[in-house]
This record gives structure tokens, C-alpha cells and sequence, in this order.
């Protein structure tokens, strides 16, 4: 007897939830996939040559990590509607690796070969064409720095070089899981509007941030720099934005890990 | 069995329960009775880990509620008041919750299914409150799980369907010998109390801070007596006006036999908490 954790037991969780994926999310797949759709006929009426679709298809893939726990999860913590999923013969954990696999795992993936495909076909069409070549190609996107810097020379010369080309995966992988981990959170936390409380929240948390930090910047007394020559102050520069990135990048891990820690607590520990 | 023992539990700052011990033994479908907002339903989501005791204890078998064991969970099926459903059939439901159910039945589903006279195809949203109802109660039966709780079951239906309710429980009573060692533990949640007369045995009823009663039939009759007479009579515990006369619960002084009416069972018990714990606590002889 294993309490916490049976594969066959999980498979069955893994099947449920994936019978009832296309029927919550199926549509808000098909709302993501078409923008480019729209985009590249909006290019094509007008003649022009579409580039940077590859960020279009980044930031919808975000999109669509932040709306999938409020689509498949919704009423795992409704008082009424939520019964059936506690009552579930499965263990938290099962159920927790379940959303978490369809909210982190599944949901990248299905969108991004999706819209790939997509693409391709359109990139397929002969004669004048908006698109210069096929995406899969020469994709640039998923990264959240990008969707920020877009045309930015902000990441040259220091962790974009020294960091972000080198393990670019692992910033993928962490930066999915920190934006899924906070709606999986939130979504297990409100019961009613979840989206909009949360970039709510995040938008406010953002708003504090900011103030703090130009506070603290208009606060440090620059004239000790006069000792120093260009060269000196851009090496440091460069040095505090790897530390700041490396500080980010932990953080970012510590953060996910707690805000899936509590996830499953609160299936865990859900009441109806 | 499940056994509740000093349980305490409140709603914020709403008190429940306070101290109430109880048990419910193997293999008898149970009366739950109880006035509105004495805790019913919420006892129910106790047994069934959707509510978390304060203070004291719930076990089922060696389980603990509230861990949500997904052994303990396989063993025990809540089937609440107000019916939720998913826009789906009753058959595509019950296959997706089945596979969780390791003694989940389907031909027993489909059977369950023709004597409700619901069509098993049929999406929910297209059904009546009533045949709603009647499918989620085929698709709880069919589980066969060792403990099955009904929460107001027989609200909605109409009389023809209260009836085949009566029947289906009562035939899976007997068809329940899966278990090997006892049959299904039902507890059944009702302010209807004549829709499950001929049906449940032992009864529970339940107040805000206690429990008045948790005796069988045999107990009941052997402590109360049930006068249906004309008269009213002036030492009855209750005494309620009926076609024909009266029905008087008198305590048994006197060892005689009789038909225990459960709606006046529950007024007298109502009205007399004091005389009613003494009388099945001591004899009638106080």
C-alpha cells in the first residue's frame, strides 16, 4: 500500500484531467493560435513583411500559463464544485504532479508546437508572402528578457553573453515555472476572478517595487564615482547585473518552490 | 465502523458541534436526522474529509478523515445535497470516476440505471433536477464503496421515484456481500423522514451540541411505546394529531410492541431532550 504515491493510481489522475483539457482550455487554444493567424492576414492585406512573429508566439505561449490553471483548475476550491476532486481515490501529491504537468509541462508544449505548426503552414504559401522563412528556423523567443528588451541593448555585453546564451534552457525552464507557480498558487488561493486578482496583486507588488528601488537609487551618493574610470565603473556594472541576474534566478527558484509547496498544501488541506 | 469521538467544530466563530461522541456500525443504512443548521451535512463532510474536526477525533475503520487517504477515499462516497454536474452523460461521468473505484460495478450502473428509468445517455443538463439525482445516486451505488453517505437524497424526487429509491437501497443492502465481511454502510441525511421510514434502522438524531439519539428500531420500541389512539394522552412524551385520532409516544412502561413512527419519534425526541437521554440511557422505569 502506497499512500502517497502509486503510478497507476497518478495515470488515472494524468487521464481525467487530460479527458476534461481541450474541453476547458481547448477554445482558449484556439483564441491563442489564431492571433498570428490574424496577424499574418493583417500583414498580407497590407502588403508588409511580418518579423519578430517568433516574440508574438512567446507572449501568447505566457498567456496561455497564465490562464490555464483558472480554465482546468477552477473549482478544486469551490465549496460545492470542488467535492468531487478532493474526494478523488488519489493521493495530494498525485494530484498536485498532475496540475502541475498540464499547468507547466503540457501547456508550453501543446501551445508552442501548435503555433509552430501554424506558422509553418502559413510560411508555406507561395508568392508574396508575409513571413521570410520558417520560424522553427530561427526562433528567438520564450524568453521573458526578450518580451522586456525587445530592440534593447540592456542585456549586451554581460549576463546575456556570460549567462543567458549559455544556459538559456534552464533560464526557459525557470522562468515557465515561476509564472506558472504563481497562478497554480493564486488559483488555489481565489475562489472567484483569479486572473484579474492576481496581475492585480502583481501589478501592485510591481508598483512597490519600483518605488523602493528608484527611492534606493536616488538615494546613493554617486560622487565616489569620480575616483573611478569608465572602464572600472562598467565592469562593475556588468559584475552587479550578474550578480543581480544570478540573485533574480535563485530567487526565482526559492519562490516557485515555496508557491508549489503551497499548492499542494492547499489541496491538501482544501475544506468544502 | 466509524467512530467520532469529543468532536468539536465550528464555522468561524459559529459553534457546531461541541463534544459530541458517536459511532455508526457496519452494514446498516442510518437515519441522520436533525433539525435545519444542526450540523447534518456537516458531519457528513467530516466522515468524508471535506471538513476538518477542531478538537477530537473522526476515525473510519483505521483511517483518519482528514488525511484523504486515497485508500480511504476508495472506501467512502459523499453524495451531496445539491447536485453539480458537468455538462456530460451519466456514462461518460461514471467511467471517468470509476477507474478510481477499484469494486466499481458498471454493469450494476447500467442496471441501476434502467430500474431509475434514466437514460444513461442522456447529457445532465438536459434532465430534470429529479434524474439528476437519480443518476448520481446510480453512479454512487455503483462504486460499491464500504461506506456510502446520502445527503438529503429524496429531496426533489417525485413519488414514483421516492419509491424506486427505497428499492434500490434497499437492494443493495442485500446485494452488498463484496465486502466479503459486512455490507454497505449508508448513512442517509433527511428531513424527510417518511421517504426512508421502512428504510433506515439505526436512526441518528442530532442536535446543535449532541447527540439525542443513536439507538435501532428494537431499542426504539423497546424504550418507547407508539399509541395510535383517539385520545390524546396526558403522560405522552408527544402527542400528535392524526386522521383518525391521535399517535402517542409514551415511554414503554409496560413491554408492549409497537410500530415506531419516525416523525413523531423525532418530535418527542425534539421536545423531550432530557427525559429521552434518560430514558435510553437508564430504562423506563425513572
Amino acid at each position: 500500500m502506497n499512500n502517497t504515491f502509486d503510478i497507476k493510481r497518478f495515470g488515472n489522475v494524468v487521464r481525467r484531467d487530460g479527458m476534461s483539457y481541450f474541453k476547458n482550455f481547448g477554445w482558449t487554444l484556439v483564441v491563442l493560435w489564431s492571433i498570428p493567424v490574424i496577424f499574418w492576414i493583417m500583414t498580407y492585406v497590407s502588403d508588409g513583411v511580418y518579423t519578430n512573429r517568433d516574440i508574438l508566439i512567446s507572449l501568447l505561449m505566457w498567456l496561455s500559463l497564465i490562464i490555464v490553471p483558472s480554465r482546468l483548475y477552477k473549482d478544486v476550491n469551490d465549496s460545492r464544485k470542488g467535492m468531487l476532486y478532493a474526494m478523488t481515490p488519489a493521493s495530494s501529491l498525485e494530484k498536485f504532479l498532475s496540475m502541475f504537468l498540464y499547468c507547466v509541462i503540457v501547456t508550453p508544449i501543446v501551445y508552442m508546437l501548435g503555433a509552430i505548426a501554424i506558422d509553418t503552414i502559413l510560411a508555406l504559401k507561395p508568392g508574396t508572402n508575409p513571413y521570410d522563412g520558417f520560424i522553427f528556423k530561427d526562433f528567438n523567443g520564450l524568453r521573458l528578457s526578450d518580451l522586456v528588451h525587445v530592440g534593447d541593448v540592456a542585456m549586451n555585453g554581460s549576463f546575456a553573453e556570460h549567462i543567458l546564451n549559455k544556459n538559456q534552457a534552464l533560464i526557459n525552464a525557470v522562468q515557465v515555472l515561476y509564472v506558472s507557480s504563481i497562478f497554480m498558487f493564486t488559483n488555489m488561493i481565489f475562489k472567484k476572478r483569479k486572473l484579474s486578482k492576481t496581475i492585480g496583486i502583481l501589478t501592485l507588488i510591481g508598483i512597490i517595487l519600483t518605488i523602493l528601488f528608484v527611492r534606493i537609487v536616488t538615494d546613493i551618493d554617486v560622487e565616489f564615482l569620480d575616483d573611478y574610470t569608465d572602464e572600472e565603473i562598467t565592469a562593475f556594472v556588468n559584475k552587479v547585473v550578474d550578480y543581480f541576474y544570478y540573485i533574480m534566478l535563485s530567487l526565482s527558484v526559492i519562490l516557485s518552490a515555496v508557491l508549489l509547496y503551497f499548492t499542494y498544501y492547499k489541496i491538501k488541506r482544501q475544506t468544502y | 465502523m466509524i467512530t467520532i469521538n469529543n468532536l468539536d467544530f465550528s464555522y468561524k466563530n459559529v459553534a457546531v458541534f461541541k463534544n459530541i461522541s458517536l459511532e455508526f456500525k457496519e452494514g446498516n443504512v442510518y437515519g441522520l436526522l436533525g433539525e435545519n443548521g444542526v450540523g447534518k451535512t456537516t458531519l457528513l463532510k467530516i466522515i468524508s474529509g471535506l471538513q476538518f474536526p477542531k478538537n477530537g477525533t473522526c476515525t473510519v475503520d483505521d483511517f483518519i478523515p482528514s488525511e484523504r487517504n486515497p485508500y480511504f477515499l476508495q472506501n467512502i462516497f459523499y453524495l451531496p445535497e445539491e447536485v453539480i454536474t458537468e455538462d456530460t452523460t451519466p456514462e461518460k461521468f461514471i467511467n471517468k470516476l470509476g477507474v478510481f473505484y477499484p469494486r466499481y460495478d458498471h454493469s450494476y450502473f447500467l442496471n441501476l440505471m434502467k430500474e431509475l428509468e434514466v437514460d444513461a445517455n442522456n447529457k445532465f443538463n438536459a434532465m430534470s433536477y429529479g434524474q439528476k439525482k437519480k443518476s448520481l445516486l446510480a453512479c454512487a451505488l455503483s462504486l460499491r464503496t464500504d461506506y456510502l453517505l446520502l445527503d438529503e437524497p429524496t429531496n426533489g424526487l417525485d413519488i414514483p421515484s421516492k419509491a424506486l429509491f427505497r428499492k434500490v437501497i434497499l437492494q443493495h443492502g442485500v446485494s452488498t456481500d463484496h465486502t466479503d465481511l459486512h455490507g454497505t454502510t449508508i448513512i442517509i441525511s433527511t428531513h424527510q423522514v417518511k421517504d426512508v421510514e421502512n428504510l433506515i434502522d439505526p436512526i441518528v438524531i442530532l442536535d446543535h451540541d449532541e447527540v439525542l439519539l443513536n439507538a435501532t428500531f428494537e431499542e426504539i420500541s423497546q424504550r418507547l411505546y407508539f399509541e395510535y389512539g383517539a385520545e390524546k394522552s396526558d403522560e405522552a412524551l408527544y402527542s400528535e394529531m392524526m386522521p383518525g385520532g391521535y399517535i402517542n409516544v409514551l415511554p414503554n412502561t409496560f413491554n408492549m410492541e409497537s410500530k415506531v413512527n419516525v416523525e413523531a419519534l423525532f418530535n418527542a425526541v425534539r421536545c423531550n431532550k432530557k427525559k429521552i437521554r434518560e430514558i435510553f440511557a437508564f430504562g423506563c422505569e425513572l
